[in-house]
């Protein structure tokens, strides 16, 4: 299936610029800018890997190219920008970008080394290791990357309005923006659901 | 499936914004055709072609270099590390200058303003990667188009002034300049870039806390940048707030392996191949480009047209324009019409009238003072650095 240009979302709320005028501080607000990837085996791995340092559209902006300079897109945010991304999902996103932003068409493209872990074997999982595998890039001690008011500790969560793990597993499945969304085919219910008390448990 | 192109949300968000851009008649609705650019307005700035959004790198549309300095809100956007500076309080912002220094500075704003001389010029900005969509073989990395350059006026003290005050050794080696923006993450490296001394000695070379006339725009730098005319912006680190001498080589990701270029004459190697050496970036090559007509555009035959545009070097000014209206089979002549200065851009106009109907191909091939042109065929280099190839724009004469 031919895929189709991507589109950016704005989000109507971040337009408004807001220096602030006057006195000694200067201030601005940036924009939460929404892309939205292509489907396909990873997609979750990537959107977590990813996300904690850029924007995906760094991807979606890329020329289409060939399995080794993606491999190697991967490799150099790994081992000279110091992202701190596993083997295992190094090869599930370098595998993923090539079928879905590259050269190669769907079928011959490069399969990762490593398993795809979604979702059978990531179902396996406990809670708090598939929140290391999909959260902790953003989220690591229950903190916030990109918006960092917005922590998972009780009290900021429940000002948010997230008190239950059902509202966790609603909130992955539907997310804020900046967040990437976490489906039910990427994470399946059982998974989300163990996630979600994790995090009840976790973040106090 | 409902990911894959449109969707109706997405068809609905993106119209509306498309919409509200077509209001200002700047933008071309087709809301259908692959890689049209997307607008999107950041604090301070005015709508910019949106590359990414964080850390935000912006583009400048093309009409905005009719005008002999680009206006502030206009001129690009170019971060590299996910945490950039959101709030800077004047009150507590200090530049710090140290190293192999004599003394230790701790510089608030005022200090800037009002203990060293205030230097000005107009100087062209330009990112490294400018022109990097237009690489055959494409390569990664940030998708430019031409936008990604500007001609500034730039005021504020001299560097030089700055490390006297602070005793530079004499056995200093190079400079080293960081800003407030962060790693995302604790291993991500720092953005630190190094001058060599006597650059970093260079009369012209500065720390500007205005761009013409006010001061900085946050995405721009606030409260002060370094300036290093003629040079790739690369160098002209944002929102300083550390300078530190030293006396041997400082290294640091941003000057290797980072930003470097093949060590040869062109910079570029077989379209796909590895360079064997290379060396950091440093001076700007030729460029001209055709800012009127835009490629497309309709021309009625018999009509007089004035075919507009630009050209830089890396600070030596130039010296001539030549355009060609049949595809570089024959070549005249431009005007040069006005500069400011010779780390400005200059503006030139050929004027034009097409006898006979069909498709034109427009170039334009500037040299410098020192006899640096253009090529005419496509230079490559696997960063996708120091575009300079003589483009052509195509015009339809009806």
């Amino acid at each position: 299936m031919k895929k189709t240009a991507v589109f950016a979302i704005l989000l109507a709320a971040s337009v408004s610029a807001n220096a602030k005028e006057g006195g000694t501080v200067r201030s601005i607000t940036l924009p939460v800018v929404e892309t939205t990837l292509a489907d396909g085996e990873g997609k979750v791995v990537m959107m977590a890997n990813c996300s904690s340092c850029h924007s995906l559209d760094y991807i979606v902006m890329q020329p289409k190219l060939p399995p080794d300079a993606w491999t190697g897109t991967v490799n150099k945010m790994r081992k000279v920008f110091g992202a701190e991304i596993s083997d295992a999902d190094a090869g599930v996103i370098a595998s993923y970008l090539a079928m879905n932003y590259g050269t190669e068409k769907k079928s011959t493209a490069v399969t990762a080394s490593g398993k795809d872990p979604t979702p059978g074997t990531a179902t396996k999982l406990s809670g708090e290791e598939s929140f290391k595998r999909y959260c902790v890039a953003c989220h690591a001690g229950g903190g916030n990357i990109i918006m960092p008011a917005k922590t998972l500790h009780r009290k900021d969560r429940e000002a948010n309005g997230v008190k239950t793990a059902a509202d966790v597993v609603r909130l992955l499945r539907n997310p804020g923006p900046g967040m990437p969304k976490f489906d039910e085919k990427s994470v399946p219910e059982a998974e989300a659901k163990a996630i979600a008390e994790y995090v009840i448990d976790a973040f106090k | 499936m409902a990911d894959h192109g449109l969707t109706r949300r997405g068809f609905i968000r993106t119209a509306g914004v498309v919409t509200a851009l077509a209001a200002t008649g700047k933008f071309p609705i087709d809301l259908f055709a692959a890689e049209k650019p997307r607008l999107i307005r950041y604090p301070e700035k005015t709508d910019l072609i949106l590359l990414t959004s964080r850390p935000p790198q912006l583009e400048t549309p093309q009409h905005f270099f009719k005008e002999l300095l680009t206006p502030n809100d206009a001129l690009f956007v170019r971060w590299h590390l996910g945490n950039i500076p959101t709030e800077v309080d004047l009150a507590t912002w200090r530049l710090a200058v140290g190293g192999n220094t004599g003394r230790k500075l701790e510089l608030s704003m005022d200090d800037l303003r009002t203990r060293f001389e205030k230097v000005e010029y107009t100087a062209v900005i330009q990112c490294s990667g400018n022109g990097r969509s237009f690489f055959d073989p494409r390569v990664p990395g940030g998708q430019w188009g031409n936008g990604a350059m500007g001609n500034t006026t730039w005021s504020g003290p001299r560097l030089k002034d700055i490390l006297e005050m602070a005793g530079v050794k004499a056995d200093s080696h190079e400079v080293a300049f960081n800003g407030l923006d962060a790693p995302p993450m604790p291993k991500v490296p720092d953005f630190v870039k190094t001058l060599p001394m006597d650059l970093a000695l260079d009369e012209d070379t500065i720390v500007a806390y205005e761009m013409n006339g006010k001061p900085l725009l946050m995405l721009n730098g606030f409260p002060a940048r370094l300036i290093v005319p003629g040079w790739f912006a690369t160098y002209w680190v944002k929102a300083l707030s550390e300078i530190t001498v030293f006396s041997t080589e400082s290294g640091g990701f941003w000057m290797k392996p980072a930003y470097r270029i093949p060590d040869n004459p062109c910079a570029c190697v077989a379209p796909g191949g590895k360079p064997a050496k290379t060396v950091p970036i440093t001076r700007m090559n030729t460029r001209s480009l055709i800012i009127s007509p835009e490629a497309g555009v309709a021309i009625r035959r018999n009509q007089p047209v004035e075919i507009m545009g630009i050209a830089f070097a890396g600070g030596y000014g130039i010296k001539e324009v030549v355009v060609s209206t049949d595809d570089g089979k024959t070549w005249g002549t431009a005007m040069l019409v006005k500069d400011l200065g010779k780390y400005s851009w200059i503006q030139w106009r050929y004027p034009w009238k097409p006898g006979k109907t069909g498709t034109y191909r427009l170039m334009a091939k500037a040299t410098n003072s020192i006899g640096e042109s253009q090529p005419s065929g496509r230079l490559w280099n696997p960063s996708g650095y120091m575009w300079n190839t003589v483009e052509k724009t195509e015009v339809v004469v009806r």
